[in-house]
């Protein structure tokens, strides 16, 4: 082999080489920076899950003060409009011609014993885990419509097929959605409508009060706050719609968690 | 003709003919001034390697399109790197090509024979702005999976053929210059030395199979996923 040969094959077989070395630094990049990838997406996921524990032994404790605060109105609270009850009701006997203030007076007791019982329930854990979603609903929109002078209407079809844990925790965000629109809505009619669709549920709370201006963050309280967690937890979605002529929130959820 | 003579002259206009389709076919509703950038270097590379072909002297025409390729590659790499550094190295290799080019081909013009400098110039500029590039990669990992980044495959088609043309490059003023005395300039040399240049032109078209491979995979698992 001459002089010329021999050194166009040492270019060839360096230009080889250089190729090799191309491929190389490529392939090696490739594994490098899907390991990267999975190092930052276990390293996300880590932090969901912590976010997500840390959201859930929030709405525990949060679960927890409704219960204590639940059997504080029923035993102390409770007990003491009973007793005011029972004494107004030995003086009206005691007295000839009781004054038509100590019957109303007695009345009042009675109705605010009714309606103190009925929040008791309505934020007593195991009271609501005896009752399916609908049943749920259904008290408390007779709840609110007796007491609030706020008519509740409700349309859900027969069977909600969701896990009971997952219920429990639509029935307090749909519970926190009335409660705002009672607080700072002033509206006199709110329709409740759950939509079941294959494996998802549409709760849709509608209502005709004075609205709010949904993407002003300043005027999200707490309530919106739990709304939005609890839906998260849940893997759904949550929008307000609001206009000067009512507001409407819409909750869609998977039935089974993920 | 025999088929070392087709691949040393016609396979660059076809690698170029092929990318430049493949390039417009990809960049054809993007307003990225980067991919419409590399499509017209394309379309310009194409003409320039078809009129090599037929001309009898190519030496300007090649001239021309190494200071064509690290004007457009670089302008490419300066809209792709986001770091103000990085920027500012990619101008930096830019004029010192076009300084080289300048130098070389207007102010002391010599013609004779293939400019290995301008070449190795063009090729270590071109590395180490894919480097630049696969840095900023690194750097910036989203959840976007890297096999449908049309800017990666490019880059790495780019480096395959510079990195691995680079030799080539290097000697073959060299090896021109070995052959030109009366008694080696035989049949046989030149043949040998066209084999060279042929393995150039192989890598050139490797290179453009990858971006035009890539372009087809993007675009059938944009398709696959939206469907």
């Amino acid at each position: 082999m001459d002089i010329l040969s021999k050194e166009i094959t040492i270019v060839l077989v360096g230009s080889a080489f250089f190729l090799l070395v191309a491929v190389g630094i490529i392939v090696l990049f490739l594994i490098y920076q899907k390991k990267q990838l999975r190092f930052i997406l276990e390293k996300k996921e880590l932090s969901n899950q912590f976010q997500k524990e840390l959201l859930m032994a929030r709405l525990e404790a949060q679960e927890e003060t409704l219960n204590q605060v639940s059997t504080e109105l029923h035993d102390n609270i409770g007990q003491l409009l009973s007793s005011s009850k029972i004494l107004i009701g030995t003086a009206e006997r005691m007295i000839d011609k009781p004054s038509e203030q100590l019957h109303v007076a007695g009345e009042t007791i009675s109705k605010a014993i009714r309606e103190l019982r009925a929040i008791s329930k309505s934020l007593n854990t195991e009271w609501l885990e005896k009752f399916n979603l609908v049943e749920n609903l259904q008290a408390e929109s007779d709840r609110i419509t007796t007491s609030k002078e706020i008519s509740v209407t409700l349309k859900h079809p027969p069977v909600i097929e969701m896990p009971m844990d997952r219920q429990m925790m639509l029935f307090r965000i749909v519970q926190e959605a009335l409660q705002n629109t009672i607080k700072h809505g002033e509206a006199s009619r709110i329709s409740i409508v759950a939509e079941q669709k294959e494996n998802m549920l549409q709760v849709s709370i509608t209502d005709d009060g004075k609205g709010f201006d949904a993407n002003d963050e300043t005027v999200q309280g707490v309530g919106i706050l739990n709304i939005k967690h609890r839906t998260r937890l849940m893997s759904g979605t949550v929008q307000w719609n609001s206009t000067k002529d009512g507001t409407s929130v819409i909750i869609q959820l998977p039935l089974y968690a993920s | 003709m025999s088929f070392i003579s087709i691949v040393a002259n016609f396979l660059e206009p076809l690698a170029y003919g092929t990318c430049c389709l493949f390039i417009f076919y990809y960049t054809r509703q993007s307003k990225k001034v980067k991919w419409r950038v590399i499509a017209v270097y394309y379309f310009l590379a194409t003409v320039l390697m078809i009129r090599a072909a037929y001309a009898s002297s190519n030496i300007e025409i090649y001239n021309l399109l190494c200071l064509l390729t690290h004007t457009c590659l670089g302008a490419y790499f300066y809209y792709s790197l986001n770091t103000r550094l990085k920027k500012r190295i990619v101008l930096v290799l830019c004029v010192v090509d076009a300084g080289y080019y300048i130098t070389s081909n207007l102010l002391f013009p010599s013609h004779a024979m293939f400019d290995s400098t301008g070449y190795v110039i063009l090729s270590i500029g071109i590395v180490l702005m894919a480097f630049m590039f696969m840095h900023q990669i690194l750097t910036n990992i989203t959840e976007d999976p890297l096999s449908l980044n049309f800017d990666f495959w490019f880059v790495s088609s780019q480096l395959i053929y510079h990195l691995g043309a680079f030799a080539i490059f290097l000697t073959y003023q060299y090896l021109t210059k070995k052959i030109l005395p009366a008694d080696l300039y035989s049949f046989e040399n030149r043949t040998l030395l066209m084999q060279v240049w042929g393995v150039h032109n192989v890598l050139l078209f490797l290179s453009s199979i990858i971006t035009s491979a890539a372009v087809l995979w993007i675009s059938f698992r944009r398709k696959s996923l939206s469907s």
